[in-house]
């Protein structure tokens, strides 16, 4: 339950994952009207949920990307591929660089991931990375699961 | 009225004295180190004094808009008042104490998932456990609490908000006060206050468009 150095942050403006030699814009989002965390209107980019805590602030702070779009991969295809220690760097509109460590990882089916421990009031300063995962549902139009990668401040 | 200036000049002389002189007077707070590299026991006070200001952030909040929606009245609203202040007090004092051990205390929330309260009953359920709820809280951190300046002061602020929970209690018409105090932990507080710090969790996000099928089928044949 450690509490860490500044609870002043701004808005993220680009995340970068070294591992992944991903760099993208980050797009800034509410909710859908059918109350899903809505997601980045351009694919090579990220998506930060504004009605929860800014990344580096108390709490869980979440940014999701898309797996894929119509024709082929997207910004979080390899997302699956963190592992824990990896960095995750977010550079906010003060021109400050957060810097997050992966933690963990787990994929949930779409309608019981635990949106409480992703989305809800935590003592850390945590960020965590969403996309899809699992098998495609050409029906539903949809990934019948979620990955979630599970980061925290380290500086 | 005479209550509301017996409640004041009592929070006065125990939990806002109480937290500034135990600072002052803390040989570890006098230290210049112990502000620039703070030690385990003075991070691990720092932690819980933040989460503390958690606790007093949500009720301080929490009276704001229930004593400006109009819906309390008469000794209540009194009560009401009076319990609210004591709150910002807090949040007053446990800010100032964070900053002055060299930490860096937790902001309000934007936002908090309080109901719609629509009578004063409604308020008074709500209320009255978490006013026990606080109580426990304090008391949970009690023996965590390394410094014992801070023990004393935190005391006095369980104190207070056993008092508050007691006349709560008595207005909804219970038991005004157990035999003993029960402790609860950071993990049992949060439990139960996580949902009224998460105002809004969305559903998940649909993150895809089904583009990556055939390329991923592609890759398992390989």
């Amino acid at each position: 339950m450690k509490l860490h150095a500044s609870q002043q942050a701004a808005a993220p403006l680009r995340l970068k994952i070294p591992a992944l030699s991903l760099d993208a814009a980050v797009e800034s989002v509410a909710k859908t009207a059918s109350g899903h965390m809505d997601v980045p209107k351009d694919v090579k980019n990220v998506a930060w949920y504004n009605l929860g805590p800014l990344p580096g602030v108390q709490g869980n702070s979440v940014i999701s990307g898309h797996y894929d779009d119509t024709k082929g991969p997207a910004v979080f295809y390899k997302l699956s591929k963190l592992k824990a220690g990896d960095q995750v760097i977010v550079t906010d509109a003060d021109g400050v660089d957060l810097t997050f460590v992966v933690v963990s990882k787990e994929s949930y089916p779409v309608d019981k991931a635990p949106l409480n421990r992703i989305f809800g009031f935590d003592l850390e300063r945590d960020l965590n990375l969403i996309t899809c995962s699992g098998r495609w549902n050409s029906k539903a139009r949809t990934y019948n699961q979620r990955l979630v990668v599970y980061t925290r401040l380290v500086q | 009225m005479k209550f509301i200036m017996n409640r004041r000049a009592f929070l006065r002389n125990s939990a806002v004295t109480a937290f500034a002189t135990a600072i002052a007077l803390s040989p570890a707070a006098s230290r210049a180190a112990f502000a620039a590299t703070p030690s385990q026991s003075a991070s691990q006070d720092l932690d819980i004094l933040n989460y503390a200001l958690t606790l007093e952030h949500l009720e301080a909040t929490a009276y704001r808009a229930v004593n400006a929606s109009g819906l309390l009245s008469g000794v209540v609203l009194k009560y009401f008042q009076q319990i609210g202040a004591h709150e910002a007090d807090h949040v007053i004092t446990l800010d100032k104490t964070i900053r002055s051990l060299g930490g860096t205390p937790v902001a309000a929330l934007a936002a908090y998932n309080f109901p719609a309260f629509k009578s004063q009953a409604e308020i008074l359920a709500y209320f009255q456990p978490v006013e026990e709820l606080g109580a426990a809280a304090y008391l949970g951190q009690a023996p965590r609490l390394l410094n014992p300046d801070l023990l004393t002061a935190a005391v006095s602020i369980h104190n207070v908000e056993a008092q508050h929970a007691a006349i709560l209690s008595d207005l909804i018409g219970v038991s005004p006060s157990p035999a003993f105090g029960m402790p609860k932990t950071m993990e049992q507080v949060l439990a139960v206050v996580t949902p009224i710090l998460t105002p809004g969790v969305p559903a998940m996000p649909g993150t895809g468009m089904g583009g990556a099928v055939y390329l991923r089928s592609n890759e398992a044949s390989r």
